[in-house]
């Protein structure tokens, strides 16, 4: 689909990192009721999702030092716990976590696409950004509740409970730093380009560009 | 009687004559349109436009789901590289580098170069499977005269060129019909078969299809201690075949104990073994897949779901009882065939879905339902398209039936995705309406249309193509004629450079013309908004149907396409002739689906009406697949069901499917497609909510009406008079009646001049002499039967087919013999039957004698009409308990018997076996010209492109008189002629000798329709017992007979 491959971070930019912050809980919490359409028009040009349409993008964002961006970049391109059916990668393995464990409706269905895992850096710091697309949208305790299931799901089956404890460190690190994030994008039809005084606001036609509102 | 359908239709082909049905001048191009276009292609912008498309078809799969709620029926495009492997060595899912080469054709014969660009065909072939390396061609799968396989672009017109080659055509792809369903309200499945008894236990259903989870409970048995698996195994088209198979070989198959280990590794609560292979190899390959989650999700559940509603037993956790929504045939076992490369560009293309019907039928002991739901919307919609021809084949055997759904392609007249448009055209009534087809703005991919009708007159067809971009004509309208293509735009001529061709060409065996036209747009651009203005001269109804790869922004526009909507949109294979097609209605009582592809075909030329029958649909409650939470060992969810909603025809068929299952557990292996088509559809009833029907009781939306499980599951209780004549000790009176022999008839009674009933045997052996016939009739019916018409009748041993006719010469039958009160006559009137009773009738009988006074082996029949039941002469006798028949008749010397049949109007075939499992039989000087003699060297040679049939007056111009041959091996014997079970052939003088064990299958005979045939099989070691002869036309019984061995005197 449109998953970038994972890039190593240049090996002059990784400097002395600080250590990771202890974490002690897992934040798997969405603000959204993820309810219209994402303009793929408006996408930050990274994502490269040209004529993809989401209800929704989840990102997950955390700025981490280069130590731990490395140890984050090793870990994706690692291999996972053998186990059952599990690709080569951890990077494909959580490709598959989110879209083929994760299932949400009555009935269930796969309902994510995993669009990829973005390194952005700077002088200071490496910031992760990790991006899931719904292409129909779910309310915020359908997508807790999917989240759980497939990670008790995971956990549970002795094939896949090292993977799922490797997830949920990954997921620790990701989402319970200081600095770790969640944005939620949808369609906002109520913005309007601040840059141009003299723009009238988009109105709500069906053919009409969105743009994005950003949640949080 | 029952309600009883129409007689299975005939097709009315005849094998290895390299021509159409009925037609004998006519010839077409040896080059179909798409394969021509194909060749032409690869002669310049092949691999722009294979990356093109495969880049749109990536999109696509990956892009939002539907523009309605239709997911696959609108949004997977057919590529029109489809067929094309450019690198055929390195393809990732066939077998065809070189090293397969060389396992298959060790002498280096094979003309094919795996790193050259490779098209699937499918051939029609009067040569062997054998002779198609040489010729450039790696078959895969072969029914009759066609052949599907792989051959390089270039070396296509060098095939075509062979004499013993009819006719090349690309393989078109078949996409998934699931989705396309409205919502709907109420219940589902409707009925249930447990308390019937009837499980359809030692029956097969094969389900083609997407994916299965094999490991769901619904799909596995409950054993001792663990649970089995119900598949015997799971052939995965798409899995690469071992590296050891030849090239050509299709897929890779997981047997029953490569199935059980997955679910034994599956049940381990801490397996320590490693991925099972059917694990990693089907679960592993679906979830690299590469789509949008909605597209995944079908792949996931729909083939689990359509096989659990055939056949799931209803349980929702391993080991435990419990049902939840058990399916038609809880016990029937199950063939798992999975198609297609889902994230490809070569999505299940009809390669895959022929090897997957022939795989469902290769064990021919085992009666097999071969259900599909795939299907495509192109075509010449009246059961030609060589996919159709090649289903058909395959039901030529008896334990053979296919079930495959009507689509979901049907538009109504107020939507705007118009695949179809219809004109009617008189010459006589003035100027006619055109067709009109238009793209707006956002058609991104190549997209093709085909427009099918009569040409006026004899000679070269022709059409004319208006062009309007923005509302404005491009210079004058086009001439299409017959032949060469013609460009109808060029990308300089428009901003997007969008290129249109199109090509008109006479298709034989649709005995029509085809205009296409394919729409390409430039690279990175779409295909021009414009409007498409279609003349064709033409008579009767000119058909339009256009691709789904633009699905809305390409569509049909104007009065003709609001007058194709709800008509003539069934899929292509459905409008095949022996499967049964299946739509879908909404509920129990409820309306036709809106999307339920719908008839009639094309044409009437065949008789044969589509859809058959429909089934609910929508709301269907199925097992859920998850295969890939078994791939990781993931516990059972909790939710093992789920209801498919929207529905579609993909829910409906495997009802039928189910149920045929079930009528084969009744009915036994001797059931033929005929037999269980009348069994379906004699359970089917009108719906108050679907329309009007014709005299038949058929309607295009809803075909022969709902089928109703419990109806066929009940003991059929006539609710008129049934005269009913039984045609054998064990027969009951329902209709159809099955069995390997039924010339047996107790209702036929020889007597002497005193009464006394006497032994055909004996009659035949000439110690008794027979005076009259007594013929029982009885009345299963609720009321008295009045003005009975009995006829009597008798005919050469073996000459059944047809029935006769009272009134008319019809066959082999004669009236002479019969007398009543003195007079010559064989008819008598019975004023009144009452019910639950029986009469007799007597008729004086001469039996027929030879010159010698010995008497002619014979059969006797006796048939009973009246205005509340019947007998229609054109139907089969099985197909009606109103007529039956005696076979009188033993060996004449002790070891060998003597059979005549006539040609029949569709393809005839034999099946000749005696009792004894030791017993070795033998054909004797049977004329060659009525065998298929699969020799491209013998065509070659000749220069012929055709042999006549087997009484036709040029018979003698047979090229394979000439041979001299001596087959002593069964594959060869049956790759050259056909027949099954013989292990030594010798042919000379035009006559051949065939012998094999103790039964012996002639599959496709070459006899012209009405044309005698004598079949002389003497019995090589065991003349004990009978010999029995049964006579196949299209696959249905018809006729036959036994001939019994006079005991020794030992």
């Amino acid at each position: 689909m449109t998953d970038q491959p994972i890039v190593r971070p240049p090996a002059e930019l990784l400097g002395e990192g600080r250590a990771p912050p202890e974490v002690t809980t897992l934040i798997a919490e969405v603000r959204s009721d993820a309810s219209l359409s994402f303009d793929p028009l408006a996408a930050p040009n990274y994502l490269v999702i040209p004529g993809v349409a989401f209800g929704a993008l989840i990102m997950w964002r955390v700025d981490v030092s280069w130590t731990q961006a490395e140890q984050i970049q090793s870990w994706l391109m690692g291999a996972p716990p053998a186990g059952a059916g599990l690709p080569s990668t951890r990077l494909e393995a959580l490709k598959r976590f989110f879209e083929l464990d994760m299932e949400a409706g009555t009935p269930p269905k796969q309902f994510l696409d995993f669009v990829g895992i973005y390194l952005a850096t700077g002088l200071s710091h490496a910031q992760y950004t990790l991006v899931l697309g719904m292409r129909h949208p779910f309310a915020r305790a359908a997508y807790q509740n999917a989240f759980d299931t497939a990670l008790s799901a995971v956990l549970a089956s002795p094939t896949t409970a090292g993977w799922g404890a490797e997830i949920v460190d990954f997921l620790k690190l990701v989402l319970n730093q200081p600095s770790s994030r969640e944005e939620f994008l949808t369609l906002s039809i109520n913005v309007r380009d601040a840059g141009d005084p003299s723009a009238t606001p988009p109105r709500p036609t069906v053919d009409w560009p969105p743009r994005i509102r950003r949640l949080v | 009687m029952v309600r009883r359908p129409p007689p299975a239709p005939s097709t009315g082909r005849k094998p290895q004559t390299g021509l159409p049905p009925k037609k004998e001048l006519r010839r077409g191009p040896r080059l179909g349109p798409h394969i021509e276009y194909l060749v032409r292609l690869s002669e310049g912008s092949l691999a722009e436009l294979a990356a093109q498309e495969s880049a749109l078809r990536q999109k696509v799969l990956s892009s939002e789901p539907s523009r309605r709620d239709s997911l696959l029926a609108a949004a997977v495009p057919h590529p029109l590289t489809g067929p094309i492997r450019l690198l055929p060595a390195e393809d990732p899912q066939l077998l065809l580098d070189s090293e397969a080469l060389t396992r298959l054709d060790p002498r280096a014969r094979a003309k094919f170069n795996p790193k050259h660009p490779a098209v699937t065909v499918c051939v029609e072939f009067l040569g062997s499977i054998s002779d198609l390396p040489a010729l450039g061609m790696i078959p895969a799968v072969q029914s009759g005269d066609l052949f599907a396989g792989w051959v390089n672009l270039d070396q296509i017109k060098n095939l075509s060129e062979h004499k013993a080659v009819v006719r090349v055509e690309a393989l078109r792809t078949f996409a998934p019909t699931g989705g396309g369903g409205e919502n709907g309200s109420g219940s589902a499945n409707g009925e249930s078969s447990l308390s019937s008894g009837a499980t359809g236990r030692g029956v097969r259903i094969a389900v083609i299809d997407l994916a299965f989870d094999f490991l769901h409970p619904a799909l596995t048995r409950q054993g001792v201690g663990t649970d089995q698996v119900r598949a015997l195994w799971l052939h995965d088209m798409a899995v690469k075949a071992p590296s050891v198979s030849p090239a050509g070989t299709m897929g890779r198959r997981f047997s029953a104990d490569e199935l059980q280990a997955a679910l034994k590794w599956y049940t381990d609560q801490d397996p320590r073994t490693g991925l099972p292979l059917a694990i990693s190899g089907h679960f592993g390959r679906l979830s690299e897949m590469q789509a949008a989650p909605d597209y995944r999700d079908l792949v996931a559940r729909h083939g689990t779901a359509v096989s659990g509603i055939a056949a799931g037993n209803g349980r929702a956790s391993d080991g435990g009882p419990t049902l939840v929504v058990p399916g038609v045939a809880t016990e029937a076992d199950l063939l798992f065939i999975a198609i297609g490369g889902h994230d490809e560009t070569r999505f299940a293309d009809s390669t895959e879905v022929l090897a997957g019907f022939q795989a469902a039928f290769e064990d021919p002991h085992v009666p097999c339902v071969a259900l599909m739901a795939n299907s495509d919307n192109l075509g010449p919609h009246d059961g030609s398209l060589e996919g159709e021809r090649f289903i058909d084949d395959m039901l030529l055997l008896p334990g053979r039936a296919i079930v495959l759904t009507a689509g979901n392609f049907n538009r109504s007249i107020t939507d705007p995705q118009a695949f179809h448009a219809v004109a009617q055209l008189d010459p006589e009534s003035g100027p006619s309406l055109p067709l009109v087809l238009k793209f707006d703005v956002g058609a991104v991919s190549p997209d093709s249309a085909e427009i099918w009708f009569q040409p006026v007159a004899e000679g070269k067809a022709t059409a004319t193509v208006s062009i309007q971009l923005d509302g404005t004509s491009i210079g004058q309208p086009v001439e299409v004629r017959e032949g060469e293509p013609v460009v109808l735009l060029k990308p300089n001529q428009n901003p997007d450079e969008t290129a249109v061709t199109a090509q008109l060409h006479s298709d034989d065996q649709a005995d029509a013309c085809c205009l296409r036209l394919v729409f390409r747009p430039g690279p990175e651009k779409e295909i021009v908004a414009s409007e498409w203005i279609i003349n064709v001269a033409a008579t009767g109804a000119v058909h339009g149907w256009l691709d789904r790869n633009n699905s809305g922004i390409g569509r049909w526009v104007g009065p003709t396409a609001q007058a194709g909507a709800d008509l003539t949109t069934l899929g292509s294979p459905s409008s095949a002739t022996r499967p049964l097609c299946v739509g879908s209605i909404k509920e129990r009582e409820g309306p036709v689906s809106q999307s339920s592809g719908r008839g009639p075909l094309r044409t009437s030329a065949r008789n044969s009406r589509k859809p058959d029958l429909v089934a609910v649909g929508e709301n269907i409650t199925a097992p859920r697949g998850v295969p890939h939470a078994r791939l990781q060992h993931m516990p059972q969810h909790s939710m093992t069901y789920q209801t498919f909603c929207p529905g579609g025809t993909s829910y409906a068929a495997p009802q039928v499917a189910g149920a045929c299952a079930l009528l084969f557990e009744l009915f036994g292996p001797a059931a033929t497609w005929a037999d269980i088509r009348q069994g379906i559809l004699q359970a089917t009833a009108p719906g108050a909510a679907m329309g009007l029907s014709d005299h038949n009781g058929w309607n295009s939306a809803c075909g022969f009406g709902r089928f109703g499980l419990t109806a066929m599951l009940s003991p059929s209780i006539p609710s008129v008079p049934d005269v009913w004549l039984p045609k054998a000790p064990g027969d009951t009176g329902r209709e159809p009646f099955v069995a390997w022999t039924f010339w047996d008839s107790p209702a036929l009674t020889l007597q002497d001049s005193a009464g006394n009933q006497l032994d055909p045997a004996a009659v035949a052996a000439g110690q008794a002499t027979p005076t009259k016939l007594r013929v029982r009739l009885a009345n299963r019916g609720p009321s008295s039967s009045s003005d009975v018409i009995v006829t009597t009748w008798w005919a050469p041993l073996g000459a059944m087919h047809p029935l006769p006719q009272p009134g008319v010469q019809r066959g082999a039958w004669m009236a002479t013999g019969f007398a009543v009160n003195g007079q010559t006559s064989n008819l008598q009137r019975v004023a009144e039957i009452s019910p639950d009773t029986e009469f007799d009738l007597v008729f004086d009988w001469m039996p027929p004698q030879n010159n010698d006074a010995s008497g002619v082996p014979h059969i006797l029949l006796a048939a009973a009409h009246c205005e509340s039941d019947p007998y229609d002469p054109n139907d089969t006798l099985c197909a009606q308990n109103n007529v039956c028949a005696l076979c009188v008749a033993v060996a004449d010397d002790q070891m060998s018997a003597r059979f005549n049949i006539l040609g029949s109007d569709d393809t005839d075939g034999l099946i000749i076996w005696q009792d004894h499992p030791d017993a070795r039989l033998r054909i004797e000087n049977l004329p060659i010209t009525a065998l298929p003699w699969r020799d491209a060297e013998m065509f070659q040679a000749s220069g012929q492109r055709s042999r006549p049939l087997f009484g036709f007056s040029n018979a003698a111009s047979d090229m394979a008189i000439e041979l001299s041959a001596t087959l002593e091996h069964p594959k060869a014997i049956e790759q050259i002629t056909d027949v099954l079970g013989a292990d030594r052939l010798v042919l000379e003088g035009g006559l051949a000798t065939i012998e094999g064990g103790q039964r012996l299958t002639l599959p496709r005979l070459r006899i012209a329709e009405g044309a005698p045939l004598t079949i002389i099989v003497a019995a090589v070691t065991q003349a004990r017992g009978a010999i029995h002869l049964l006579h196949l036309s299209g696959g249905r019984r018809v006729g036959g007979s036994t001939v019994r061995f006079r005991p020794g005197p030992n």
